[in-house]
């Protein structure tokens, strides 16, 4: 079997008495999509900000390309190609959107000194960027205020700012929730297409049906524990992804 | 009219003055929200290290550097070692926190200053300007001219480099910058040196303004900051600045013209008052 790309060993975050993730084991290995579910409050975005730093662990390891990166700051998570969304998007209001993307371009190199009083924005970092917005296709819109943009395209926004941080690997919350059908249909086809440009995906995502379409193996949580981990066929089978997600009427209603 | 038109010079003045206090705190609390009280200590240390500085050396350019070199250290030690330290708990714990600084740095400049006025007899190297039997005195030149040059750096940075655009994107939302690769705590530590060396710049002006440096002289500032970026809108720079200039003008006319039995004082905080009765997002802020 294959180096896992990012693996999660035993990883917990207790908020005083509240387990909100508890030793929870995972391993993603290059070009997979991962789907996390589970329930509110089963610890699905409380994860993700321990993958990307915004938390510290309490007990646990998170290894990302064969190095540690528990304890890192966010910052330099991200430099090494992982990018994310948040389940609640948050473009920066007041900067266009392709200084949306330059900025998560343009501050990769924030670690030398020398460059931060450059004015932003060469002629490379706008071609690059033009192109991630191409890739989600945004083009038409590059010179728009961020803070005016439908949900739809605040969406692809947010997954064009990961894009451009995570050469790697993209942390997905949620990007799904609240778009109508035809732009679910799009969204499902982005992500594929990342795929298969070489990315590897792990999203949070409770639209069953896109779930289970789109992902390779799923990986269910509740009460901050990992329930099951599998291919999407045998979850759906599984006895307490059932009872702890979908209740006891089976996931023939929900799909 | 020829008093007028010197009221009102005298008043953007304190405007200017006022800007350049209230910038430090608009900034700050742009990317940490929360209220830097502590500020105007680092003020206060400004003109006096501005004043040791011009003594022992005569050389005011050594002074404004000197100041604004040690302001800054104080400024990013200040981050460091009290608001990194508090920022995981509720906002008003690094307030109090900050109350403390203020109060502290008060001390220690009372300590070894000693708790008298000293003079700053500075002549700063501007001409004096008569036109149309109007006088602009060297030192109100000199503010005028200063506050525009810090104003345009300001307006550089923010908007025209990388530091700007990503203490835009920490001031809006810090954790997100970090999952964009952006270095939330040195873009923090960057603010404070901006902020805390604008206040040295405003100590040594107020120095010799009022040709007076005393332990306490960051205590009215240090409130009157507060109120206006309120009135201008919390986390808005351009609405700090805004605010500060309307108020040095609106004390200084209506001082000379109306007789308003209000010390001039309170009128900072009767326009904080109504603005959070009318308008609570304040000049510029935006409603989030």
């Amino acid at each position: 079997m294959t180096q896992p790309l990012l693996s999660v060993n035993g990883v917990s975050k207790y908020f005083g008495g509240l387990k909100a993730v508890d030793e929870v084991d995972f391993d993603v290995f290059p070009r997979e999509i991962l789907g996390i579910l589970g329930p509110n409050g089963a610890g699905k975005t409380v994860l993700f900000n321990l993958i990307s730093g915004i938390y510290q662990p309490t007990a646990g390891e998170v290894h990302f390309c064969g190095q540690r990166i528990d304890g890192l700051p966010p910052h330099l998570i991200a430099q090494r190609g992982m990018g994310r969304t948040f389940q609640i998007v948050k473009p920066f209001g007041s900067l266009t959107v392709l200084q949306n993307v330059l900025v998560a371009r343009g501050v990769m190199r924030y670690g030398h000194l020398t460059k931060i009083w450059g004015p932003w924005g060469s002629k490379a970092e706008i071609r690059e960027a033009m192109e991630v917005l191409d890739k989600v296709g945004l083009t038409e819109l590059a010179q728009r205020k961020a803070s005016l943009l439908p949900l739809g395209n605040l969406r692809r926004l947010e997954i064009a700012r990961a894009l451009i941080v995570g050469h790697t690997v993209l942390l997905l919350d949620e990007s799904f929730s609240g778009l109508r059908h035809d732009e679910i249909g799009q969204l499902e086809r982005l992500i594929r297409r990342i795929r298969d440009d070489g990315r590897t995906i792990i999203l949070i995502e409770h639209n069953m049906r896109v779930t289970m379409g789109l992902c390779d193996r799923i990986v269910v949580l509740d009460h901050g524990r990992k329930i099951a981990e599998g291919a999407p066929k045998d979850i759906q089978q599984d006895e307490a992804v059932i009872e702890a997600y979908l209740g006891r009427k089976g996931i023939s209603h929900a799909s | 009219m020829r008093l007028f038109i010197e009221q009102l010079l005298n008043g953007i003045a304190m405007g200017s003055i006022y800007a350049l206090i209230t910038l430090g705190l608009a900034l700050v609390y742009g990317v940490m929200r929360i209220l830097h009280v502590a500020h105007a200590a680092v003020f206060t240390v400004g003109a006096y290290v501005g004043l040791f500085i011009f003594q022992a050396t005569g050389s005011l350019a050594l002074a404004f550097v000197g100041s604004m070199v040690a302001c800054a250290i104080l400024g990013v030690v200040i981050e460091r070692f009290v608001y990194f330290p508090l920022m995981k708990y509720p906002p008003f714990v690094p307030l109090i926190g900050s109350i403390a600084v203020m109060l502290s740095i008060e001390e220690v400049c009372r300590l070894v200053a000693g708790p008298y006025i000293l003079t700053f007899p500075a002549k700063l190297p501007f001409p004096d300007i008569y036109a149309g039997g109007i006088q602009i005195s060297s030192t109100l030149l000199a503010v005028y001219s200063i506050t525009a040059i810090v104003l345009f750096f300001l307006w550089y940075i923010t908007t025209r480099t990388e530091l700007g655009l990503a203490m835009r994107a920490a001031s809006q939302d810090i954790s997100i910058s970090g999952a964009m690769g952006i270095n939330s705590h040195l873009i923090v530590s960057i603010t404070f040196v901006l902020g805390s060396a604008i206040a040295a710049i405003a100590g040594i002006l107020v120095g010799i303004y009022y040709n007076q440096v005393y332990p306490t002289m960051g205590a009215v500032p240090a409130y009157k900051s507060l109120a206006l970026i309120v009135v201008g809108g919390l986390g808005s720079v351009s609405g700090a600045v805004i605010a500060s200039m309307l108020l040095g003008v609106a004390e200084t006319l209506l001082i000379g013209y109306a007789n308003i039995p209000l010390p001039r004082d309170a009128l900072a905080f009767i326009a904080m008052i109504g603005v959070l009765m009318w308008r609570s997002e304040g000049l510029l802020g935006s409603s989030r």
